[in-house]
């Protein structure tokens, strides 16, 4: 896999810079000291983590799992007799919830320290509904012996009698100069050759997800040695703001003939229509433009957005892209 | 939770005993009453959106036909943490039903069956001969949200109560009564935005005063947005308003802005729904957003659930409020 001198396996920096200790995740300062002072006090409720992908939720509670089971004072580690982790690759249907879950929770460990166990149900969103009703009781039956952390994107998709018995975190999506600076600590450690705007690149496409700033990076790193934003782009398959910038001055000059120059740039690229209606849009609400054409560009966009999804002809929908453009030029 | 004294959650707590007690919904919490009255139970379809008072209703009048003591004997209760595949409803509840059990005269035995919607087709199939061969003995509660879900010749055989919202006026009553009792610190702001994320469900306000009281002592509108975690409404009620003077850069500025702060699509989508049903717009451009708000709805919940849909709707309001 790696190219050149290192012969070691490569693991994915995801796994290999996953925070180990509490201390180490970088983000949610105000939830990780919650946490702490929970587990100091020994109030450890259920919790619920959600929000966005990337967040450093699986992170959080691994993290915390580590602290709580890991190794002290020369005793052995725990983690692995005291931790259930179960995620959507698992069946999780009602009978793993009545066998699998309740015989974890139903046995008591009495020497440990922490005096409970830790379930942890990630991607708990996939959960079906008659599962979750009947995680319900479980929860509540076996307290004493165990507490649950479920993690998952869309809190609307946990029913509110399970929300209710737990106590949420939501995760926000990382400010920018956090994925900033644990990127440049990653490139530092890798020693790698990296360009100021190619890390500026690297933020943009990942969005407040740390998750995708690496893997972008790793797989980067792993076709070329010099780093830069053109690579950056390449490899993540998003159009580059230069790119979209040449787009939208043909789009708001061009006549008809846009739509071919449009399609060539994109099959040379590679990029997909979705993603570059995505930038189009960016750089559409910074127009110095009057609003009112702002608000039909929007919509129009919306609605091709929503035509790609739906598998139309990316070619007949880039005609609509132009089309919608010449008219609105014309209420200018 | 860590204590070891079981502390009861408002919901239970204050669960009403009696159909008096019973917040709301008047007219089919009469019909109960004169049910409870008189003694002639039909089977029952009860249905209606979650957290106002269907099962409390069909417990409360479990209560008044059969007095405590009997309620216990006379009444099984199944749920959705319950299986109720086809299997139960051929031994459970047809043991149940055959049970003889001593009443006074006129009364029957009562099974609920709770949140029945989530009934496979099947066991509903199998639920139907039981319910005609034991009505002489035996009466079937059913509770559900989506009466639909109930195959047709179950509701043929049952008569359907209809429970509808709660109004504001009655949530804000009720919770108002709970906090005094449990000497919460109620502001008027913090009882408004209560009511505004629970749309009508006692249930959910119940649980959003407890969760705020015990997160942060203060029942205020800032503490309950916090914790119930929903985008603040002030800042979608601007920019529903700033969308119908056809102000786009500012409507869109706001939603980027919400967004970035991490809430997903479509719980903006929702909260974006009822500030226009709610908020102060002429009648004309009300239709025209909702009209506009369900069919961004549509798309999203197709799976183009990107930020540029809300920019497309916000575009969409503003031309309407231009074209008037």
């Amino acid at each position: 896999m790696a190219t050149g001198t290192e012969k070691k396996i490569q693991i994915p920096w995801v796994e290999k810079y996953r925070p180990a200790t509490l201390s180490d995740v970088v983000s949610h300062k105000s939830i990780t000291s919650t946490l702490t002072q929970l587990i100091a006090n020994q109030q450890m409720p259920h919790l619920m983590f959600y929000g966005p992908p990337g967040t450093g939720k699986t992170s959080t509670v691994v993290a915390m799992a580590r602290d709580l089971y890991g190794s002290k004072n020369g005793a052995p580690s725990n983690y692995s007799t005291m931790v259930l982790e179960l995620n959507a690759s698992d069946d999780r249907g009602i009978d793993t919830v009545r066998e699998q879950i309740r015989t974890f929770v139903s046995s008591r460990a009495i020497v440990h320290d922490p005096p409970y166990k830790l379930v942890i149900l990630d991607e708990a969103d996939s959960m079906t509904s008659t599962a979750q009703f009947a995680l319900r009781r479980v929860m509540e039956k076996y307290t004493s012996n165990a507490r649950f952390c479920l993690i998952c994107n869309y809190a609307g998709k946990i029913i509110p009698a399970i929300q209710s018995r737990c106590t949420k975190f939501r995760f926000k999506p990382l400010p920018s100069t956090v994925v900033r600076d644990r990127t440049l600590h990653v490139i530092e450690q890798e020693n790698l050759n990296v360009s100021e705007d190619a890390v500026a690149a690297l933020v943009r496409v990942a969005e407040g997800d740390m998750r995708k700033s690496l893997n972008t990076l790793q797989a980067t790193a792993m076709a070329t040695r010099d780093i830069t934003s053109t690579a950056v782009y390449e490899t993540s398959g998003l159009p580059s703001p230069e790119v979209v910038a040449e787009l939208v001055g043909c789009l708001m000059t061009g006549g008809v003939d846009a739509v071919q120059q449009i399609t060539s740039t994109m099959t040379m690229q590679g990029l997909a229509l979705s993603d570059v209606i995505q930038g189009i849009h960016e750089v559409v609400l910074n127009l110095a433009i009057d609003g009112t054409v702002k608000a039909v560009l929007c919509k129009d966009l919306a609605t091709i957005e929503d035509n790609v999804l739906h598998a139309c002809d990316e070619q007949l929908q880039v005609g609509g892209l132009v089309a919608a453009f010449i008219q609105a030029r014309a209420m200018l | 939770m860590a204590t070891t004294t079981k502390k009861l959650p408002w919901v239970e707590k204050y669960r009403p005993r009696l159909l008096k007690d019973v917040v709301g919904n008047e007219e089919a919490v009469s019909r109960l009453s004169v049910i409870a009255k008189s003694g002639v139970l039909p089977h029952m379809i009860l249905s209606g959106p979650p957290g106002v008072g269907k099962t409390t209703s069909v417990h409360c009048l479990a209560n008044e036909l059969l007095g405590k003591e009997l309620s216990k004997k006379a009444v099984l209760e199944l749920n959705a943490s319950d299986d109720r595949g086809i299997e139960v409803v051929r031994t459970s509840i047809k043991t149940f039903a055959q049970k003889k059990v001593t009443l006074p005269p006129n009364r029957q035995k009562i099974i609920i069956l709770d949140e029945a919607d989530s009934m496979t087709a099947a066991a509903q199939q199998a639920l139907r001969r039981t319910m005609e061969n034991f009505s002489g003995t035996t009466r079937f509660m059913l509770a559900c949200n989506q009466p639909d879900k109930i195959i047709e010749p179950i509701q043929s055989r049952c008569a359907i109560v209809r429970f509808t919202k709660l109004t504001d006026s009655q949530v804000k009553a009720r919770l108002v009564t709970v906090a005094a009792k449990e000497s919460v610190p109620l502001t008027q702001d913090g009882i408004d935005a209560l009511t505004f994320i629970a749309d009508g469900d006692m249930r959910q306000a119940m649980c959003g005063m407890e969760a705020t009281f015990a997160g942060k002592g203060d029942v205020t509108a800032d503490n309950v947005y916090q914790v119930c975690d929903t985008p603040s409404p002030e800042q979608v009620k601007q920019m529903v308003a700033m969308a119908s003077k056809g102000d786009f850069d500012g409507a869109s500025g706001i939603l980027m802005k919400l967004h970035g702060e991490g809430f997903a699509v479509t719980d903006l989508l929702s909260t974006v729904y009822r500030a226009v049903c709610y908020g102060e717009l002429p009648e004309g451009m009300r239709m025209n957003f909702m009209r506009v708000v369900a069919e961004t709805h549509l798309r999203v919940s197709q799976g183009s659930d990107t930020i540029l849909q809300l920019s497309g709707m916000v575009g969409a309001m503003c031309m309407a409020a231009h074209s008037g």
